[in-house]
């Protein structure tokens, strides 16, 4: 069964219910037809129900083995490590991680893989009901396959899995039924083979979605944005590339691509080891940031976690930090200036104007996605680069940023956006670069490629490349 | 009804999200630090009759400032996300000893003031140019702060430094313009400048938010090294201007004047409720917090409790400080 909704619709109060973190205030449980008690974790692991969480609660500096022995409760005898890695063995084969040596720590392992162990960790619990909270949020679109094969094979296995995910295709590879969350009430479930996409987005937002992507109306500006030759980690090959005034570019690519390197390079980010950046024609230096942003280049990163919010500050400090030096001439914070920055901003990207006093932290996904994008028109760049612009986000918010970023191209700004969700790349930008291990395969207008076109280049550049000769 | 999609009113039960739950904890530290002083006063003027005189109130003024000036700078370095200076004792013990040897020396007021903030200054930057290149800062201020103490034995060759004032030292070490100790002018001033810096410059808002975290700071173009070595200078010039307050009213400058200001400095600012952690937290609150604990050291040293005794409950109020704002934080996230 898939659990849908957008941000702050229940989902992640539900799964704490089940996980026993959460206390529910009324109905009752049912396991088999049996009522259950889930008021603590340790009571819901007994009945069976184990969930993968967005962030893996795996131990990096520890081995598969070991971290599928920590909490699994069969303490008897030595902790070997041949004896761990004899128990961990067949765990990891039902997840198809077969090739993988047990002993190997967990944090030289792909995302993808760690998810795998993850998954394996609660099998070798005997969990029979398995909870995935966004399992594919951070994977790249070949990984995100190997992970629906195995949700599908576990449901055949007669496992009970609850799959809560943002990305709807997903849906109908692999559930049966769905069950939709709005303003937390449940909608009444459904057959998948009742729905279609533009049926299920409309269960989803309680009204049916006029269009996900914003029209094209490209201008065809002056190029803003010039990249010559550029190096940097993670790149094989020189890349060049070009923005206009207007215009959206997308850069396709799976993780390891390089796709996303071009743009912290030219952010200033990562190191640039070879080639130029020009912006309107005047070369700059875009090492460290802060001369990049100088330079009239934005850079919003794919890790909002991470880099892109400060969660225990205010939304309006969040949105006046790029742009400290307008809001504070001399040095000294003007609360009139920063207020009205933050209200513009606020109202521009139609967050509520009554939080901005609020902490980032208390805010949505989708809002904290538009607050970590939005600051950044702060400093008025000329630039803006966005890497994975919807991570975490449901398909309102979605829908708002695409829109968003089309109302900044035709302001005249050029933008570019990396990611690894082709429909998004080939929805909202006006020309696409397909990366394949760090080399650029192929720059085309959007409207002259096919979802397969990029499919295969992301894939097998060499495939590609023969295709096109 | 649009612009209200993503964020709608969550359902009914789950509606405390809306609210911004870090509000309250705000006003828990300082309340429990007034309440608590408060009850010192109380259980001093009752139990003690050397408490309430004016001749020891003017002691505990003295010494509040004199930890309350140091605080403030620490401040700096604790909303920065560095932790603390463990050397600002030291750093304290040295100025004290370049006033003093200046004097010794025969140098005016002004190069006695330039010695000792130049000492302070420079070893505020050096320490917080380390910490900016990536080191650990409680291990760096404690390395720093041994060697500083050896220094300072060295140069003194472990002798008290006496030496002969004037009266504009006198002024300045005993002074009370309307009645009020220099020290405590001083800490007062300190305290609002504090306060205006960190809430109203473009440095004060960096430093929370070099805090608040490190990485989105960077990312934001914020320097992390400026405001690194900034907040350190900040913390070694408040010691060093202890030190210069300190020698000037006993007149010579022992080493161990400043043992123990340290923790009495950690302590005030956690009494006070600024986050270990980093990105939260005022002057105002490790003001508070200093009072607190100048009270406090006070009223056991006049029940005559043994120095033992005292580091020993100043330890545990760091430690039950601690606890408590990680508990209050973590409740709240959860």
């Amino acid at each position: 069964m898939a659990l849908l909704g957008e941000n702050g619709a229940g989902k992640s109060t539900l799964v704490k219910i089940l996980t026993g973190l959460v206390r529910p205030d009324a109905g009752t449980l049912a396991i088999d037809g049996q009522p259950v008690e889930l008021s603590t974790p340790a009571r819901s692991r007994a009945a069976g129900i184990a969930v993968v969480q967005q962030e893996l609660s795996l131990v990096p500096t520890l081995s598969a083995a070991e971290n599928m022995a920590i909490g699994g409760g069969h303490v008897s005898g030595l902790w070997t490590r041949r004896r761990l890695v004899r128990d961990a063995r067949p765990y990891l084969e039902l997840v198809g991680l077969d090739y993988l040596d047990p002993a190997m720590p967990v944090e030289s392992l792909s995302i993808a893989e760690r998810q795998r162990v993850e998954i394996a960790r609660l099998l070798a619990r005997q969990a029979r009901i398995l909870i995935l909270d966004e399992p594919t949020a951070a994977l790249a679109d070949v990984e995100i396959e190997r992970v629906t094969q195995l949700v599908r094979a576990l449901a055949d296995e007669g496992r009970s899995v609850i799959y809560v995910t943002h990305r709807l295709d997903e849906v109908f590879q692999i559930a049966d039924r769905v069950t939709v969350l709005r303003n937390g009430e449940s909608q009444p479930p459904v057959a998948v083979r009742e729905l279609t996409l533009d049926t299920l987005v409309a269960r989803i937002l309680g009204r049916p979605l006029e269009a996900m992507f914003p029209e094209r109306n490209r201008s065809d500006g002056d190029p803003v944005l010039q990249v010559v030759d550029v190096l940097t980690d993670g790149l094989a090959a020189p890349v060049s590339l070009t923005v206009h005034a207007g215009e959206i570019l997308g850069l396709a690519g799976q993780l390891g691509s390089g796709a996303p390197r071009v743009l912290r390079a030219v952010a200033g980010v990562q190191h640039l080891r070879a080639g130029q950046v020009s912006v309107a024609g005047r070369q700059v230096v875009t090492y460290p940031i802060r001369r990049a942003i100088r330079a009239g280049i934005a850079y919003c990163s794919d890790d909002r976690k991470r880099d892109g919010l400060f969660p225990i500050r205010t939304v309006t400090e969040n949105l006046t930090t790029p742009a400290l030096g307008a809001v504070a001439p001399h040095g000294v914070v003007v609360r009139r200036r920063e207020k009205r920055l933050a209200q513009e901003l606020a109202g521009f990207f139609q967050l509520d104007r009554r939080r901005l006093d609020h902490r980032a932290s208390t805010l949505s996904g989708g809002n904290q996605q538009k607050v970590a994008l939005g600051k950044w028109l702060g400093v008025r760049p000329r630039v803006l680069l966005v890497e994975e612009p919807t991570l975490g986000v449901d398909v309102g918010a979605r829908a708002e940023i695409y829109a968003h970023l089309r109302t900044l191209a035709r302001d005249g700004l050029a933008v570019a956006f990396a990611s690894s969700d082709f429909a998004e790349v080939l929805g909202v930008a006006d020309t696409v670069a397909t990366f394949y291990r760090g080399r650029l395969v192929r720059i085309a207008p959007a409207t002259e490629l096919s979802a397969a076109d990029v499919l295969r280049d992301v894939t097998h550049a060499a495939a590609a490349k023969a295709a096109s000769a | 009804m649009s612009t209200d999609r993503g964020i709608a009113a969550p359902p009914s039960g789950a509606s405390a999200r809306l609210v911004d739950r870090g509000d309250w904890r705000r006003f828990v530290a300082p309340a429990v630090v007034v309440v608590a002083a408060g009850g010192i006063l109380l259980a001093g003027g009752l139990t003690t009759a050397a408490f309430l005189t004016v001749d020891n109130f003017l002691i505990i003024v003295r010494a509040a400032s004199i930890t309350g000036i140091v605080a403030l700078g620490m401040t700096f370095v604790t909303i920065s996300g560095n932790f603390f200076s463990l050397s600002v004792e030291q750093t304290a013990a040295l100025s004290s000893i370049a006033f003093a040897e200046s004097f010794a020396h025969g140098w005016g007021l002004l190069a006695a003031l330039g010695c000792s903030f130049c000492a302070a200054l420079v070893t505020g930057a050096v320490q917080g140019g380390m910490v900016a290149a990536g080191l650990n800062p409680i291990v760096t201020t404690l390395g720093v702060g041994a060697a500083l103490y050896g220094l300072a034995a060295v140069v003194t060759n472990n002798e008290v430094v006496n030496f002969d004032t004037t009266p504009a030292v006198t002024w300045i070490g005993t002074g009370r313009p309307l009645g009020i100790p220099t020290q405590s002018w001083a800490f007062a001033i300190f305290t609002l400048l504090a306060t205006l810096v960190l809430l109203r410059t473009r440095f004060g808002r960096e430093t929370y938010l070099v805090g608040a975290n490190r990485n989105a700071a960077r990312a934001s173009g914020i320097s992390i090294t400026r405001t690194t070595i900034l907040a350190f200078t900040l913390a070694s010039l408040a010691a060093g201007i202890a030190g210069v307050f300190t020698a000037a009213q006993i007149t010579q400058a022992p080493l161990t004047q400043f043992s123990g200001l340290n923790i009495d400095v950690i302590a005030a600012v956690l009494v006070g409720g600024t986050a270990l952690q980093g990105g939260e937290g005022s002057a105002l609150r490790s003001a508070l917090g200093a009072v607190f604990i100048a009270l406090l050291a006070n009223f056991m040293l006049l029940r005559d409790f043994t120095y033992g005794e005292r580091t020993l409950v100043t330890g545990l109020i760091v430690v039950v400080a601690t606890s408590a704002f990680h508990l209050l934080r973590t409740r709240g996230t959860r």
